[in-house]
Formats: C-alpha cells, structure tokens, sequence
C-alpha cells in the first residue's frame, strides 16, 4: 500500500476555492480503482496548511492516478498556492503482532 | 246737310221707339210675374197666339218659379221654349237671354255628348253646365217628354249638385282624415280650449284605453314627465292652451291597468284667425319599445365600450411588451454583435495546461447552476472568455450574455446603464433606455472589472443580487428579473473589502464560487499553442505567409513573465506579424520583464500591477492611448489604465523629472 500526501500552503484569500475544488475533487478520487482513502484535512494551527491524504493499493494505479485529468486539476490549482505542491510517498507496511499488542 | 240731318233725326226716333218699346216688355213681364196679367197674345208668323197666364193652372206656375230646381222646356232640337227664373239664375243670364237659347250653349262641353244622349232617350244624369264666366255648375238633369198642343216638347229639371258634391267633398276629405289618424301611429288629441277631448285617433282611444271623447285630457292621461328629465313633473294640458309649444319631450304614462309606457310628447295650440288659442293638439309617440332597445343598446354600448377599454388597456400592455421586447432586442443586438466580435476574435480556449484544465474544471463544476460566480485572475488572463465559456455551458446559453464593464463606464452613467431609466429621469435623458439587468433578463449578466465599481453602486447591485429586483432611474416601478451573475476582477477583493474600497456583504454574495484564472507565466505550456493561433489569424487578417517561429523566439516568449497576459502575447504577436518581412516570425518587442524573478509573482497583485504600469507609461513617455500607447502594450482600455491609475496613485511626473 502506498500513502500520497500533499501538502498545500494556499493564499488565504483562495482558500476557499482551493477547498471547494479538493473537496470535489476528493469524492471522484475515492470512486478510482485502487483507491482505499482520500482524506482532505487541515491543520489545526494553521488553517491555509492543507493536506491531501491518498492511499493507494499499488504503485500501478497510483501512477493512473498521477496521469488522470483529475490529478492535472489539482496540479492547475497551483496558483492558489503561496508554495508549489509539497507532494510525498510512503510505502505502508504492517509490523508483524502490532494487531495483538 | 240736310239729309245727314234728316238720317240723325230718324234714328232717334227709331231710338226712342225701341226704348219705349222695351219699357212696355220690362213693364208686361213684371205684370206677367206678379200675375197680375191673365193672358197673353203673341203675334208670329203664324197669326196671334193667345196665352192664358192666370187661369187653373196659375198655381202650378207659382210652384214652378218658386221651386228650388231649374224647370226648362225644349224643342227636340234644343232649344230654350221656357224656363224658370231659377234656371236663368243658375245661369248668371237674364231670363229673356235665355228664352229660345240653345240648351247645347250651356252644357260643358266635355258633357255635350253625354247630354245628347240623356236628352234624346228622355233619361237622366249628371252633367255640368258651362257659364259665361267659364265656371262650371255640377247638375242633375231629368228629361222628359211633354205634348202641348200637339207638338212634342220635352221638359227638363235640373238640380244644383253644387252643394251636394261641396259637401260630398267635405265627407270625403273627413272619411280621409279620419283615416289617416286612425292609421297614424301616434295617439293624436285634439283638444277644445277648455281642454276636453274633441277628436282622438284609434291610436289615443287603444293607449287610454277608454273612449276619451268628451273627457278633460288631464282626467284621462296622467303624464309625468321621463325621470331622465332634471325637474321632472307632471305635464298639463294648460301647457299648450297657454300657448306653449311643447316638442319632442320623453314623457312616461302609466294606465289604470298599470301597464306603463315611454311616450314621445308633442303639443301645438290650435290658434283661430285672430291668433287667439281655441284648442290644441297633442300628439303621443309609443316609443317604449325603442326605449326598450335604446336601453338595451345602451347596455350593449356600455359592454362594448367597456370591451374596447378592455381590449385596448390590453393592447397597450402588449405594445408596451412589445417596446420592451424590441428595446431589448435592439439591445441585445448590440451585446450580439459584441459577442460575436468577441468570439471571433478569441475563436475558442487555447490551451493543455494544467492551468487551464483547473479553470475548466471549476466552470463546468458550476456552470449548469445558478451559481453566483467570481471570476479572479490578473488582467489579460482571459476571465471574460471564462465568464462566456460558463455562460455557453449553461442552460441559459440560447440568450445572449451581456456584458458590462465596470471600469469602462463613467461614474454617473454607470447606474443608467445598469438599471435603465426613463424618459427625463435626470437632465439630458431624452429618451427611454432599457438597462443591462433588464436586457439579461433571462440570461447571464458579466460585471466586468466589478472591483472598480464606486461604493454606492455597490450597495445597489447587492440589492439586485440579492432580490433579484430593481428600478429604472425616474420610474417606481420595481422590475423582477431572472439574472445569472458573473462578476469578474483583477483585484484581491478581501484586500478591498479591508481598506474599506468594497462592501463586505456584496463580496460575500460574489464569492460564492471563485474562480482563479491563472498568469500566462503559470500556463507556459500553452504559449506555444497561444502564439500560433495568434500568427495564424494576423497572417491571414495581413494577408502574410508566415510559416514558422524559431525555437529561440518560442523560448524567449515561454520565459517571459507576461504581465499584461494573454491580451499582451496577442499584441506582441500582431506587430511581429505587421513588422515581420519574411516567413519566419521574428519579435520586434523586447521581452525586459524576463529578469522578473518568480519570487516577485509572489508579491501582491496590486505591487507586481503599479510596477508594470509604471514601468510600461515611462517606455513609453507616459503616452497612455493610441496605437502603441501604454493601455495596448498593457491590453486593457485607455479607461481602465486611467482608473488604475488612480486607484494606484501613479501621476505623472513633470517633464524635468523624466528628461
């Protein structure tokens, strides 16, 4: 499983169109093959700190994702932002007994 | 002279002896006819003839002359043996001229024929005799034959009809009239002076409904004067008996039946030959009929003219929505042409960038919507383009999208413009005119620039955001309308709203939905793209071949920073085609602003503006409009740069400055 944050630091001023675009964008990102989450949050201390939290099944569909129209959206949504996308991957891995302890 | 003496001498003689002689007849025949001669003896051809005037037969001559009749008797051949006085009297003649006269001499000639006839059967018949003064008397003639002393006579009476047919004249002339006021349709009265019914038609006795002859008219006909009447009252026979002449006026009798009539009054007095009244008559039309479909053709007159108010309030109304709609067109046909321009000018949306694909992706989010939107982006971006885009996907798209530019718009016009106004509303508003929200009733509604609106302006346009409801200028009339706001602005809008340059609520109702069209500078990938279509429409619009760009040229306009946008890549591109001598495009700008580090995009729209319009106004010697001017460089209206200006507080330096 693989995890895709991006970090957003939005101009206030566009916060909230950068809102309502993920937020949108979220709900179609959820219905893609292989997507298990898509989590839109906000930082508690700083309201313009947004993520866009992805979990992916596999690299394969990750990067269908990355290639869809609705990713190049996002990436046109750069505008909003006061820094370029803050984009990064984890790979998740289970720890063996953790779901015993 | 002595025989003439002699002649003279006997003709007096023979004078006087006539005159003498004449005497002794006139003398005889007065004797003769006061009887006092008993017999008389008549000398002729045939010896003497004795007559015995007073023996048994004396009475019956009495009766003869003193009958009413003419008495004659005639020879068969006509002529005149004897006749009573009255017959000579009938005549206008003397008595003697009559004796032995013809009978023809006195027959009208038009009846001698038919005397011939009566007169030689011993009949009898009408005829007329004719007088010497040409008069003619109407007569009854009765023959018959009569022998004396053995001769064959015939004796004739004749009777005066002159009285006779007078009066049958008069009976006929009364049987017509008499007639005539029975078929008259009105009741004719003919009254005495004392005012009693001497004469009624048919008509008068059917309306009373009693034999009214002999009866006061007041007692028989209570007539009281049409309610219709101001002051009405009661009409008396006095009226006319005083000598008025009363005409033509609505009366209304009620009988003792009570049935009741509209009756049509008229009276004359009857005056006598020294002008004094002796009766009157009065006449009494039936019209209650015709009151009945006057009445009814009133009401219908009514109805109808009712109708007609109806109908024509209605037309009016229609006209009046026709105006409108006609203004409107004539409006929109403006806006159209505008729009097509536009079109033309822009084709379509250029473009594969990421950008682009956002700002697409928000329009067609909310395009299908009612959905206030604000369209952001630096000026030259192309949100106009945007705002039609949206327009065109939305179900409002089969109207026209009208456009107002806020910043172009001088400030006291801006509401006229918007709302409309009416005939004199202000000085100088000479004409109706139908505003931009009337116009884009049903559509959508574009305000351009809506950043430089003025603040009162502002509060009005909140007004018809929010109730979608609004007046012309002049007019009480509140106008509801149907309107899809577009607002679009190069402003930071919340920047406004904290400096106190832009109400609160109205941008709390605008940003609903914002979109953000992003720089050029952030659309590289399609300034390829952009450029060609650019060469491609000033070559054919110059008519050059121009087939190709170098990769140097296509590099320097990628690294550009593009301040003035899309508006500004056009320009540049279209005086490179104009200057360009072969087929390969060679810029003639100097792309400076290259140096703009990405940094500075991050300062604030209003720095990174006031920067370029400083630095485009000092290139070119603060030369604002015409070919060349700073407004084309930079891609916005003369106005715009202006109001920009303003807002910024750039002025113009004095000449020394700069030199």
């Amino acid at each position: 499983m693989i995890l895709a944050i991006i970090r957003m630091k939005v101009f206030p001023e566009k916060h909230k169109e950068l809102s309502q675009t993920i937020a949108s964008l979220a709900v179609s990102i959820r219905s893609d093959n292989g997507c298990r989450r898509c989590d839109f949050c906000r930082n508690v201390e700083n309201e313009n700190d947004l993520l866009l939290l992805e979990e992916w099944d596999t690299e394969e569909n990750l990067k269908r994702h990355m290639r869809s129209e609705r990713f190049k959206v996002l990436r046109g949504a750069a505008n909003l932002l006061k820094e370029p996308f803050e984009i990064l991957f984890h790979t998740v891995f289970q720890p063996e007994g953790l779901e015993d302890g | 002279m002595k025989n003439d003496h002699m002649i003279k001498e006997h003709l007096l003689a023979e004078n006087e002896d006539l005159r003498r002689r004449l005497e002794e007849a006139e003398e005889t025949l007065q004797a003769i006819r006061h009887g006092e001669v008993d017999a008389l003896v008549v000398s002729g051809i045939d010896g003497d003839r004795v007559f015995t005037l007073k023996t048994d037969d004396y009475p019956y001559r009495i009766l003869l002359e003193t009958m009413k009749e003419g008495a004659v008797t005639l020879t068969p051949d006509g002529s005149i043996m004897y006749c009573n006085n009255q017959f000579a009297q009938m005549l206008k003649l003397p008595h003697p001229r009559v004796i032995n006269s013809s009978i023809y001499d006195v027959i009208s000639p038009a009846d001698k024929k038919l005397f011939g006839a009566i007169f030689r059967e011993r009949g009898t018949g009408e005829v007329a005799l004719s007088l010497k003064d040409e008069t003619h008397i109407p007569v009854y003639i009765s023959c018959n034959p009569l022998e004396l002393a053995d001769t064959q006579f015939i004796s004739m009476v004749v009777t005066d009809l002159t009285e006779q047919k007078r009066n049958e004249a008069i009976l006929k002339s009364e049987r017509l009239s008499r007639s005539i006021l029975d078929q008259a349709t009105e009741a004719v009265l003919v009254c005495d002076e004392n005012g009693k019914i001497t004469r009624a038609s048919q008509m008068g006795h059917e309306l009373c409904g009693k034999n009214l002859l002999r009866q006061h008219f007041d007692a028989m006909f209570s007539i009281q004067e049409s309610r219709e009447r101001a002051n009405s009252s009661k009409f008396s026979i006095s009226t006319p008996l005083n000598g008025e002449i009363v005409v033509g006026v609505p009366v209304t009798f009620r009988r003792d039946d009570g049935k009741v009539f509209e009756l049509l009054l008229n009276a004359r007095p009857l005056l006598n030959q020294s002008k004094k009244v002796q009766g009157c008559v009065v006449t009494l039309m039936d019209i209650t009929e015709q009151k009945k479909m006057a009445d009814a053709l009133q009401r219908s007159h009514t109805e109808l003219e009712q109708r007609v108010a109806e109908r024509t309030n209605e037309l009016r109304t229609a006209l009046s929505e026709i105006q409108d709609l006609k203004e409107n067109l004539e409006a929109e046909n403006i806006y159209f042409r505008q729009e097509i321009k536009m079109r033309h000018k822009y084709g379509r949306i250029l473009g594969e960038s990421d950008g682009l694909k956002y700002v697409l992706y928000r329009a067609e989010q909310v395009a299908a919507t009612n959905t206030t939107i604000l369209i952001l982006g630096e000026t030259g971006t192309g949100k106009e383009l945007i705002a039609a885009a949206i327009h065109n996907m939305s179900p409002r798209k089969d109207r026209t999208m009208i456009t107002v530019n806020c910043a172009a718009l001088p400030a006291n016009l801006i509401e006229s413009e918007l709302f409309g106004r009416e005939k004199g509303a202000f000085t100088g508003a000479d004409s109706r005119q139908i505003g931009r929200f009337e116009i884009a009733n049903g559509s959508t509604l574009c305000l351009d620039e809506i950043g430089e609106l003025p603040l009162d302006m502002q509060s009005k346009l909140l007004r018809v955001i929010q109730h979608q409801e609004f007046e012309r200028l002049g007019s009480s009339r509140t106008l509801k309308v149907d309107i899809r706001i577009l607002a679009t602005t190069n402003r930071n809008l919340e920047e406004e709203v904290t400096k106190g340059r832009f109400r609160q609520d109205l941008f709390y109702r605008l940003n609903v939905f914002p979109i953000t069209v992003p720089p050029l500078r952030q659309r590289a990938a399609d300034i390829p793209v952009l450029a060609e279509a650019f060469i491609s429409r000033y070559s054919r619009k110059l008519g050059k071949k121009i087939t190709s760009i170098s990769k140097e040229t296509m590099k320097a306009l990628q690294d550009y920073q593009w301040p003035g946008n899309v508006r500004e890549l056009e320009s540049i591109i279209e005086r490179a085609v104009i200057l360009c001598p072969g087929p390969v495009l060679q810029l003639v700008d100097k792309l400076k602003m290259s140096s703009l580090s990405l940094e500075s995009s991050a300062k604030t729209l209003e720095a990174t503006e006031r920067n370029q319009i400083l630095k485009t106004l000092s290139e070119n010697k603060w030369r604002i409009e015409g070919k060349g001017g700073s407004a084309e460089i930079l891609g916005i209206h003369p106005s715009t740069l202006r109001a920009r200006m303003h807002k910024l507080g750039i002025k113009r330096p004095r000449t020394n400055d700069w030199d």
